[in-house]
């Protein structure tokens, strides 16, 4: 046995808890998640059954632990775990399964193939047969964690620039982006660019918010190689920068993943050296609208629009009601599509490849099927689906409204101030759980 | 060894962590010594490039603001 | 007679047992603790995957695939009651007549939606490859196993054909597939957990 087998086969048994074993065991084999792939939608093979990609894995498993298929392997199409097929399933877990758990949702007995994915990524990990641009990511951002200062006098300088374009579009001499403000009740954790600052910031001025902007990004890109350690470090920086300032709580840019990171995961990671509060950016949205604190204008958005639901917000978080209420405050016709969660977004999929670009056409058409509303994406990973979109969606003008769920832009790329807009909407502290319109029985859908 | 680049990309456009994935591939296009120089329009390659550097062991030969909106950077593959 | 049930019985216990070692196994894994503050409930979550959650309605797969759903359900439950029969045979004299015959029509349908459940694995380009010999071993074993207690229940020549054969798929049932039984139970209590902890199930109706 080569190393890299025995370290991948080494990682595969660190891994192997309950839950595992479990996903590893129940599979019945009844092909009725088929459909509830997307890929599988995209492309109808037998290899898109997300049992069929499990069936990858648990031949190994297998192979390892079951006593009929040590005796017969045939049996069970056990098999020895060796290069080839680790080179395959660490294309399965990496390039055709988004962890989406579309599957476990459609699943009779509940089967969490995702779980499984992940356990074939930490084992490509561990072996060293991960895809080299994911560990470098995770790398170059743990080492951003390591010594910030040489890049934080440019961060400075780039926050200030953008500090002017905020004052501009606000018209108020006092609004700021605060950095590294002891004390804040809120650190905000963009991703990194302008475009998940500058609007955030808006509103956080309009909402007259006590915040501060983390001079880290909130992607995680040890979380995609299901690496612990790797996502761990990352995470680390976030939050010793929550302890040093002493913030109560931490708010999450758009993406999903990272949501779902430190939402889900961190609590896990730092077990009591993390108390604070985890919110995406749009429960703080929903928020700031109920109670008032934010005007917005019910008929900003005169076109009809639908809502994509990210799978890491909706079907991996609950986060299902929140941006209904706020888009439902900004745009004057919302509507619900049928299905209304195709889910999966973060399409992590090279872009010429052609099942992934099908994909999208799918969730295009059912779009367009249905009176072609303008679509809203949730999630950071949208943008790998606008990217995959067919050239006509991907003009400027939708791009943008497909990449900023809540901030419309202007001609000139402005985001408009939400708090500019009039009239006012008599929030008055209702709950956004109200009213939303969400109904349960549509997440069967799911 | 030449000092001009032998490879010149644009990243206009490309939001992070597109830059880094770029620079990672064209990096194996040139040779050991040789430059790369890129043009971004996302701010995020200030920090995300010379991390990159840092922890692949290239070098950064530059890296510059250009007129407000661009930003220029030059790596050298030493490894 | 009496040998043959002792057989059944002893394939029985020795299927009782393998699941029982195959549960202390999984039991000894590791389980982790989640820490992250829950959003939704936990119980509830769990009382949805075991309940509403399994309804034909509640998901767009069963939905799409009701009748190869609704066949499985019944096939499950020919299973159930032919087991329940072959525990119940020393009893059988005592079965009031409309409980004999309609037990044995539920076996007999049980047995036929097996039939039809393995030839669309041997009919069905997915199914077809998606499964492995266990499976095609594992259905047709079962409905045998059904069809013959129906069978037995009705014709005293097929009782001891159903204890033999019900010897063989009980001791079956560990070793190959047909021990998702008990990975049903982990697998929905795990899904509860984590849905439920997320509140996205149960999800609370939206107040119109």
């Amino acid at each position: 046995m080569t190393e890299t087998i025995e370290l991948a086969l080494k990682a595969l048994e660190a891994q192997l808890n309950q839950p595992l074993e479990t996903a590893l065991e129940a599979c019945a084999r009844c092909g009725i998640c088929a459909e509830a792939c997307h890929y599988y939608r995209a492309e109808p093979r037998v290899e898109h059954i997300p049992a069929h990609r499990a069936e990858q894995l648990r031949s190994v498993y297998r192979y390892e632990h079951d006593f009929l298929s040590r005796m017969f392997p045939v049996w069970t199409r056990a098999e020895k775990l060796d290069e080839t097929t680790l080179a395959n399933l660490t294309e399965i877990a990496f390039s055709q399964c988004t962890l989406c758990r579309r599957c476990t949702v459609n699943c009779p007995l509940g089967v969490d193939t995702p779980l499984m994915m992940r356990a074939i990524r930490a084992m490509a990990t561990a072996a060293g047969t991960a895809p080299e641009i994911l560990v470098m990511l995770a790398d170059a951002a743990i080492e951003k964690g390591n010594d910030p200062s040489f890049y934080k006098e440019m961060f400075l300088e780039q926050i200030a620039d953008m500090e002017k374009q905020l004052r501009e579009i606000t018209g108020d001499e006092n609004a700021g982006i605060p950095v590294e403000k002891q004390g804040a009740k809120i650190l905000y954790v963009p991703l990194a660019g302008a475009h998940t600052i500058l609007p955030p910031a808006v509103v956080f001025n309009a909402a007259k918010e006590d915040w501060t902007l983390s001079i880290f990004e909130a992607s995680n890109y040890g979380v995609f190689l299901a690496d612990v350690n790797r996502a761990r470090q990352v995470a680390k920086r976030i939050v010793d920068e929550a302890n040093r300032l002493g913030v109560k709580e931490i708010v999450i840019s758009e993406c999903g993943h990272a949501y779902a990171c430190y939402r889900w995961d961190v609590p896990n990671w730092f077990a009591g050296r993390f108390d604070f509060k985890v919110r995406s950016l749009i429960e703080v949205l929903a928020e700031y609208i109920a109670e008032g604190k934010i005007k917005v204008d019910p008929t900003g958005i005169p076109e009809s629009v639908t809502y994509h639901d990210s799978c890491n917000l909706a079907r991996n978080g609950g986060l299902l009601e929140e941006p209904r209420y706020v888009l439902k405050n900004i745009v004057g016709d919302f509507r619900e599509m049928t299905p209304n969660k195709a889910g999966a977004l973060s399409l992590r999929r090279r872009r010429r490849d052609r099942c992934a670009r099908r994909i999208c056409r799918t969730k295009n058409r059912r779009r367009q099927t249905q009176g072609g509303p303008n679509q809203k994406h949730r999630c950071a990973g949208g943008r790998c689906c606008v990217r995959e979109l067919p050239p006509a969606d991907r003009r400027p003008e939708r791009a943008l409204q497909l990449e900023r769920p809540c901030y419309r832009t202007d001609g000139s790329g402005r985001p408009r101030d939400a708090a500019a807009q009039t009239p006012a909407r008599g929030g008055g502290g209702a709950s956004f759980r109200r009213g939303t319109g969400w109904n349960s029985k549509d997440l069967g859908r799911v | 060894m030449s000092d001009s680049p032998k490879l010149t990309l644009d990243f206009k456009g490309l939001l992070c962590p597109m830059p880094v994935v770029k620079i990672a591939q064209a990096i194996k296009q040139v040779q050991v010594g040789e430059l790369i120089e890129a043009v971004a329009t996302d701010p995020g390659v200030m920090a995300d490039i010379p991390a990159w550097t840092r922890s692949t062991g290239h070098e950064l030969v530059a890296l510059e603001k250009q007129d407000g909106k661009t930003f220029r950077f030059v790596v050298k593959r030493v490894k | 007679m009496l040998i043959f049930q002792l057989l059944a019985f002893a394939g029985l216990a020795a299927g009782l047992y393998g699941i029982y070692l195959r549960y202390a196994e999984t039991r000894r894994r590791a389980l982790p603790v989640d820490k992250s503050p829950v959003k939704g409930n936990i119980s509830h979550g769990i009382a949805y995957a075991f309940t509403t959650g399994m309804m034909p309605w509640a998901k767009e797969s069963t939905r799409i695939h009701l009748i190869a759903y609704l066949r499985g359900i019944g096939f499950h439950i020919g299973i159930f009651a032919a087991i329940g029969t072959v525990i119940l045979s020393p009893f059988w004299e005592w079965f009031p007549p409309l409980l004999s015959w309609t037990l044995s029509w539920v076996l007999f349908l049980g047995a036929l939606l097996g039939a039809a459940g393995g030839l669309m694995r041997i009919a069905e380009h997915n199914l077809r490859g998606l499964s492995l010999p266990d499976d095609h071993f594992a259905v047709w074993l079962t409905t045998l196993f059904i069809a013959v207690t129906g069978l037995g229940l009705v014709n005293e020549a097929f009782v001891v054909p159903m204890y033999l054969v019900g010897a063989v798929t009980f001791t079956y049932v560990p070793l190959g597939k047909i021990r998702h039984c008990l990975y049903f139970f982990f697998s929905r209590t795990f899904f509860g957990k984590f849905f439920g902890r997320r509140g996205v199930f149960p999800h609370p109706e939206a107040v119109q």
